[in-house]
């Protein structure tokens, strides 16, 4: 059996006010799977997010392990150049005057030559279809562009796996769309919280339940999320998109 | 109406990345161009304007070579004439020997000194916009960290500017909440700004927060790499020496004065 991509082995985490926020989370993700992470509101997704690149690790207890490697205080640049992170407010990420700078922000960090920051510069924007808007200062942007540039920036550090937290948040439905058939086109581990659980559907074949910090369910989507009593029991609801699986087309 | 939009700052970004023989310049040569300049028409006597004269070429060359419509430089200087008027407004009260006469009217050390003031400020206020406008804010903070600026002010100067927006819109945002809940209760009273400026403060904390955060997902540690550093050319060289040198010899000598002479002396 191969090494799964990212493991969460009995991970719990309270914040420094004492809000536990996880407890005891346990799960892994084998190697190009798409998992979405659903759960209401303060259940614990963007606390576990951030915990898979190293954005937080005091942990109560309990580790995250990405590949080989134990996410700790010494290993955080190896993690996080191996899992790239979508953040839900795309101006938070991209914080440099042109959307090319941006795009680079990362690989210049990682001491590449200025050749090699140039192509994954280019091929990231080719990517997501941004090649256009290159030399625009990313507040100009629409939101559609502006998350596609973010995912862009995040690809150009050529992560393995991509978390991304609210990734449809705030976009119209052909922006939304244009996601969906972009996140569904990588071949990346990708970990998607969201509320979104049509995209979820669309995108992930997996997902994991959260409520109050823990895994309620664990499985494969459809079966999962057709459960409706267990949907409503942790606040979410059966997609619209289940009653009729057999495709409108 | 948002502070954006009122400073028209859009516009002035958009300006700093046209392309014209002044925007090609390395950043370094215009700042220190420019602050030479500042500090030699700051260096003048109070009562002088003959000598400050010749001063005047350099901001309107670099805003007619930059292609930059004077009005919007205009405009902009408006904003800020009001501070320029008050401080100077205090000097005709003061100084009343008379120094010299138009004509029948007599003018005073203070008016004269007013005129002086006002007139620098011209100077200085359109130089400055000049720079500004003819460099980019974002090429201008990476010159300034190149010239010797600590890096902590020049990523605090490019991150200003770059929320800028972000946080007006959010002020907006709050303002229209309050506008919409306070029908005919006339103006605001001093605690409802209070919380209002404290609200955004507390939200421009939690999102400096995310940016950190989003920073370091990237690989932050401190330094602000840049994809192309302008590499100084003759060009450049070329530009700062003879800037220099005639800043200088106007300086030294009231050229308004020579010219005055020279064609007085052609006449007689």
């Amino acid at each position: 059996m191969s090494i799964p991509a990212v493991a969460v082995y009995d991970l719990s985490y309270a914040y420094p006010d004492g809000t536990e926020a996880l407890r005891g989370i346990t799960f892994t993700v084998e190697p190009g799977l798409a998992v979405a992470l659903v759960g209401a509101n303060g259940a614990g997704k963007s606390t576990l997010l951030q915990h898979l690149n190293g954005g937080l690790f005091n942990a109560r207890q309990g580790e995250v392990r990405i590949g080989e490697t134990v996410v700790s205080r010494k290993s955080v640049s190896l993690v996080r150049h191996a899992v790239g992170m979508v953040f839900q407010d795309s101006d938070d990420q991209l914080f440099m005057p042109t959307v090319a700078e941006d795009v680079a922000f990362g690989p210049l960090n990682a001491g590449l030559s200025s050749e090699e920051v140039e192509r994954r510069v280019e091929s990231a924007l080719e990517r997501v279809g941004m090649t256009q808007v290159r030399e625009r200062p990313p507040y100009r942007l629409s939101a559609g562009e502006k998350r596609a540039v973010a995912i862009a920036s995040v690809l150009a550090m050529e992560p393995e796996v991509l978390v991304m937290d609210e990734p449809s948040a705030n976009l119209d439905p052909r922006a939304r769309r244009r996601l969906i058939e972009l996140l569904r086109s990588f071949g990346h581990t990708r970990i998607i919280a969201t509320h979104d659980l049509e995209l979820a559907v669309e995108v992930c074949s997996r997902v994991i339940v959260l409520d109050e910090g823990r895994v309620v369910a664990d499985g494969p989507m459809v079966g999962i999320l057709n459960d409706e009593a267990l949907m409503e029991e942790h606040g979410l609801e059966r997609p619209h998109i289940l009653r009729h699986m057999h495709p409108h087309t | 109406m948002r502070l954006a939009d009122w400073t028209e700052i859009g516009r002035m970004d958009e300006l700093g990345r046209m392309d014209s023989p002044v925007h090609r310049l390395d950043p370094r040569a215009k700042v220190l161009v420019s602050l030479v300049f500042i500090v030699l028409v700051m260096s003048f006597p109070r009562y002088e304007i003959s000598a400050l004269v010749p001063f005047l070429f350099y901001p309107v060359g670099l805003i007619a070579l930059a292609r930059i419509p004077m009005r919007h430089i205009m405009k902009k200087m408006l904003i800020a004439a009001p501070f320029a008027l008050l401080i100077g407004l205090v000097n005709p009260l003061f100084d009343r020997q008379p120094m010299c006469s138009v004509g029948p009217l007599e003018l005073s050390g203070g008016w004269v000194s007013f005129i002086s003031i006002l007139f620098r400020f011209v100077l200085t206020v359109s130089a400055a916009l000049a720079l500004v406008a003819g460099t980019g804010m974002y090429r201008l903070g990476a010159g300034l960290e190149r010239l010797g600026l600590p890096r902590v002010f020049a990523m605090q100067l490019l991150f200003l500017y770059r929320y800028l927006f972000v946080i007006s819109d959010e002020a907006a945002r709050i303002m229209r909440g309050v506008r919409l809940r306070s029908v005919g209760s006339g103006a605001l009273g001093l605690r409802v700004y209070g919380s209002l400026v404290g609200q955004l403060l507390l939200r421009s904390m939690d999102r400096a927060d995310r940016i950190y955060q989003a920073m370091v997902a990237r690989g932050f540690d401190g330094e602000i790499r840049l994809l192309q550093q302008s590499v100084p050319g003759w060009c450049d060289a070329v530009f700062a020496g003879c800037s220099l040198i005639l800043l200088g010899a106007a300086r030294v000598w009231n050229l308004s004065d020579l010219l005055g002479i020279w064609l007085a002396g052609g006449v007689s």
